[in-house]
């Protein structure tokens, strides 16, 4: 177990590293176009072949990781910290609040984050730049994605205000914002750290769904999802199998999380 | 009752959940595999723009997801009260 855990973090400081290295990697800028050679084989000068428009696979593959990659920890950042924020309050002041909070949190659980996505997409304008709409997708991935968190953050929060060494902070005078910073946020740091993690592969999963109905980030910017969507064609795979390697990068990083998320054990 | 396995509950449960996550991936498998249903009409609205059914298809599947989780609910409660 300890080697396939050992190769789960070698990938991903290997992906981190090919992420930073993207500019010197890639052999041509994502959005250039070899007009000459649309849907050319891999050779030496394109590594997977050229697209339908002629643009280098490999360099698209590239920008679309460091694009996934580095977008979805940011939105991950952002649930955690709002989690953190609503379960914490939910559970420091308890009764009404606590009763709000646990409100809002079941509604969001229950509303289809899918269909609640894909409208507001909807409701941006077409010809929206690529810059906007990836942050708008990532921003909703966030706004969205915390009600899961804050509910164990909140139970986290419930039980340290019910432990004895609270109530004695509590009667030696601590004020509540001292309180927070003293005994709660050191204490809840393990559970806002495994909800942080959880978030991520979640994050990077839905924007590929996202990507491969088309509602993801507009074109010309890739994206591990927008790449996705070369793989409509089936017909095309059994001759041009490079065509997958997108897919492969995406379980490939995704099992990778999962593997070090399972040796966690902190896990909720 | 009192023969009902001890797990039950926590499966009902767990059935509950499910519900919500099952109704929650029909966008994409409907889609992808081409079958007419909720999932394909709100894609079609989605690049259509329409907002008015997107938007009533969003309402649709969350009273879907309330009833499922209310069953489940209740249907826990019910277990756990003739058990004990």
């Amino acid at each position: 177990m300890k080697a396939v855990r050992v190769v789960a973090i070698a990938v991903l400081a290997l992906t981190a590293l090919t992420i930073l290295g993207a500019h010197y990697l890639a052999p041509a800028g994502y959005e250039q176009q070899f007009r000459e050679t649309p849907q050319a084989s891999p050779s030496i000068h394109h590594l997977l072949g050229t697209d339908d428009l002629g643009r280098d696979r490999w360099s698209r593959l590239l920008y679309g990781m460091r694009v996934s990659l580095v977008l979805a920890p940011l939105a991950a950042l952002f649930t955690t910290v709002l989690a953190g924020v609503v379960g914490g309050i939910a559970g420091y002041f308890g009764g009404w609040t606590e009763r709000g909070c646990k409100l809002l949190i079941d509604l969001f659980l229950s509303v289809p984050w899918l269909f609640l996505l894909i409208t507001v997409r909807a409701v941006l304008p077409l010809n929206v730049s690529p810059e906007a709409s990836v942050t708008v997708t990532f921003a909703l991935l966030g706004l969205l994605g915390w009600a899961a968190s804050a509910r164990v953050i909140c139970a986290g929060a419930k039980d340290l205000m019910k432990s004895e060494f609270v109530w004695m902070a509590r009667a030696s005078g601590f004020s509540g914002f001292k309180l927070i910073r003293l005994h709660l946020l050191p204490n809840l740091r393990g559970s806002l750290l495994a909800q942080f993690w959880i978030s991520i592969p979640v994050f990077i999963i839905a924007e590929a769904n996202l990507g491969a109905l088309g509602l993801g980030v507009a074109e010309p910017l890739p994206s591990l999802g927008s790449l996705l969507r070369e793989l409509q064609d089936a017909v095309m795979l059994r001759p041009e199998p490079w065509r997958l390697l997108p897919l492969a990068v995406l379980i490939v990083v995704i099992s990778s999380f999962q593997v070090l998320l399972n040796k966690q054990e902190v896990r909720t | 009752m009192a023969r009902c396995p001890i797990a039950l509950p926590q499966m009902i449960a767990l059935v509950g959940v499910s519900i919500s996550i099952g109704i929650g991936v029909l966008l994409p498998i409907e889609v992808v595999s081409d079958v007419a249903g909720i999932g394909q009409l709100a894609w079609h609205a989605a690049q259509a723009r329409d907002l008015p059914l997107l938007v009533n298809l969003t309402m649709v599947v969350t009273f879907m997801t309330v009833c499922a989780t209310l069953i489940s609910d209740v249907a826990q409660r019910s277990f756990v009260r003739s058990d004990a």
